[in-house]
């Protein structure tokens, strides 16, 4: 007997116990749709942290101190100077800014406002690719050597000092001075950051006219390539560790690594939810042979007539065992778009960029198949050695 | 054609031995129309099921058109089935959710023939049983002697060397069952060989012989001198 005939019987045989065999599909759809919508989920958060730190610079690194540890901690253990010498020897360091990061109340014409500041050099913002400025201009190499009281806002906090008036060329209080606003940048913020304040940035050199000692917190590297990012920090750690006599005195990280970090945390996580997913799988696998074993307890008279007619016991087995992978795959196709669905309404109210995890969905319609063969087989076997006297005999 | 020898089965049932064919010798030969009668319970079912290779011997021989099918493999076995062996049943054992045209289209499917050709012919059988105009309808929606016409055609429709029906008319009314036994006689009439179980004494008279079966032997083998002619009130349309 042909192939396209057993589909037709098989397909006969699911579409006459409908009810039973859409209770059978069930399991497998619960399953299909857990694995797809954890796999999709998984998959598309690692793909949109990627794009994230794509977007900040895949080359970026930041160097701080290492609070762990067991060295001398000196308020120079991170200077200006670092930057500049590293930028120069260095030919994997394309640029390298030191960052004083604190916050100061900043009086506006209108009102005060707590705002976050980044003290630091003028090519933060070549480093930073995710800042853009929209007005005026940023801190320049002199603005920073000639120390002026000059300030750049972001487009959060000039709206919450001047609301709608242009702030380029007002002056603002800090640190009970006077500065003058030079620009306005936009940062296109990190998706997961939630700060809600502004943050405003001043030349590094200013900023330590404030301090008895001068102090940097961190120093933000640019690599010259992807490549050279390991490069970059090694020499840069080397270099810090020589200069103010250390031997393991600093942090370096690079976006790179916590994402790479971030990605572990986020496969394991993917791996747990699977294996959760694939045993409802298994449970609604074995779903499918109970019900298959109903299935052929209930039609053991129709097998006793056509094997009576002449069925070969592979006729038989051929025509329970489509049965069964018809309705897994059914079940796998349902699973598959529900899993989807599920997904991109997830990744929709989550922010996410949509994704859909061909692999998964490839591998879902495998699976659906391997269970419809597996928890299959054993009921179908049953059929097909049955003895067509008794079979017939059956009530 | 038909050729038995010594046949025995033995069935095993809560420990003890059941001798139910205590060696059958039996030939019938091509063309024949046979009766086999006996009281309930003497065998005559569980010698069909051995002539229609739906179960085996416990011993003895059994050639069917000149081949031993006793010590057929299970493959072989179910070939025989399908080619040489038509079988009607007293409970008709139709498909229940198939039409009349798709039962007799069965064993066509297991003989492996084309879809074109299955249905000529499954229509062919059906119009000689005369039900070319239910060839849609399905089992639930047929009456008995419908049913066991659907049957007929499909035992006939891969053209077996030997029909087996039994008790063919045992769940059917008088008319009906003269209705079925004027399609056996004219398939007889066409050279189709028959063997007929019956516990009626004039539905046996339709045939040429009748052999009486009694505790699993054979008591007697006789030729009928005159069969009844079966004539339908209602016209049947056999071709
Ligand atoms: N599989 C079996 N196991 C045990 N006993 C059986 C089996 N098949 C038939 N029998 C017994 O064999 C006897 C003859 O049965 P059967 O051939 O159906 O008789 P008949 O058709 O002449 O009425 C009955 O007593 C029946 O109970
Ligand atoms: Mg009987």
């Amino acid at each position: 007997m042909n192939l396209l005939e057993s589909f037709r019987i098989a397909i006969e045989g699911i579409w006459a116990n409908k009810m039973r065999s859409g209770l059978t599909m069930l399991g497998i759809v619960i399953g299909i749709t857990s694995v797809i919508a954890v796999n999709t989920l998984g998959q598309g958060g690692q793909q949109a942290l990627v794009n994230e730190v794509e977007k900040f610079g895949a080359t970026s690194f930041n160097v701080m101190v290492d609070w762990n540890s067991k060295e001398e901690f000196k308020n120079q253990d991170l200077t200006v100077e670092d930057t500049e010498i590293l930028t120069k020897a260095s030919p994997y360091i394309e640029k390298m800014v030191p960052v004083n990061y604190g916050s100061a109340d900043i009086q506006g014409p209108k009102k005060s406002e707590r705002t976050n500041i980044m003290a630091t050099g003028a090519d933060y913002l070549a480093i930073q690719s995710n800042i853009k400025l929209v007005k005026g201009r940023f801190i320049s190499k002199d603005d920073d050597l000639e120390k002026r009281a000059v300030i750049v806002l972001d487009d959060q906090a000039a709206a919450a000092l001047f609301k709608k008036q242009n702030p380029i060329g007002q002056r603002v209080r800090m640190y009970n001075t006077s500065v003058v606003v030079i620009g306005v940048v936009k940062e296109d913020k990190f998706r997961f950051d939630m700060s809600q304040s502004g943050t405003a940035y001043i030349p590094i050199r200013f900023d330590q006219t404030f301090q008895d000692e001068p102090y940097v917190s961190s120093l933000l590297g640019k690599a010259s390539s992807k490549e050279t990012v390991e490069l970059a920090m090694q020499q840069t750690k080397n270099y810090l560790n020589r200069k103010h006599n250390h031997t393991d005195h600093y942090m370096v990280r690079s976006l790179q690594q916590e994402l790479s970090q971030l990605n572990q945390m986020t496969d394991m996580l993917t791996l747990v939810f699977s294996v959760i997913a694939g045993i409802s799988l298994f449970v609604g696998g074995i779903g499918v042979m109970n019900i298959m074993l109903v299935s052929v307890t209930e039609r053991t008279r129709e097998i006793g007539i056509r094997k009576a007619l002449g069925a070969q016991r592979k006729d038989i087995l051929i025509q329970f065992l489509i049965e069964s992978v018809i309705v897994c795959l059914i079940g796998g196709t349902v699973g598959v778009i529900l899993g989807v669905g599920a997904a991109a309404i997830i990744t929709y109210f989550a922010g996410l960029p949509p994704f859909l995890a061909w692999d998964s969905v490839v591998l879902a319609f495998g699976f659906s198949s391997v269970i419809g063969i597996f928890f299959g087989l054993y009921p179908a076997n049953k059929a097909a050695k049955l003895d067509p006297i008794e079979a017939l005999r059956y009530e | 054609m038909l050729q038995i020898e010594g046949m025995t089965k033995t069935f095993v049932s809560g420990g003890t031995e059941l001798h139910i064919l205590k060696g059958v010798t039996l030939r019938v030969e091509a063309g024949e129309f046979v009766a086999i009668m006996g009281p309930s319970g003497s065998g005559k079912s569980t010698f069909m099921n051995m002539l229609g290779c739906l179960d085996r011997p416990s011993s003895g021989s059994y050639q069917l058109d000149g081949i031993e099918v006793t010590q057929l493999p299970e493959k072989k076995l179910a070939e025989v089935r399908n080619r040489k062996i038509g079988f009607v049943f007293q409970a008709f054992n139709l498909l229940p959710r198939s039409s009349a045209l798709q039962n007799v289209e069965l064993p066509m499917l297991y003989a492996g023939l084309g879809r074109k050709e299955r249905r000529t012919r499954a229509l062919d059988a059906l119009r000689r049983v005369g039900l070319a105009e239910r060839i849609n309808h399905k089992p639930p929606q047929l009456s008995g002697g419908q049913k066991q016409r659907v049957a007929i055609a499909r035992a006939l429709v891969n053209q077996p060397a030997i029909l087996l029906a039994d008790e063919p008319t045992g769940n059917l009314d008088s008319r009906s069952s003269v209705e079925i036994m004027a399609i056996f006689q004219e398939l007889h009439a066409q050279g189709v060989t028959i063997i007929l179980v019956t516990h009626e004494t004039d539905i046996a008279q339709h045939a040429q012989r009748i052999i009486t079966f009694k505790d699993g032997n054979i008591l007697s083998d006789e030729r009928v001198q005159e069969p009844l002619i079966a004539s339908p009130s209602e016209e049947v349309f056999v071709t």
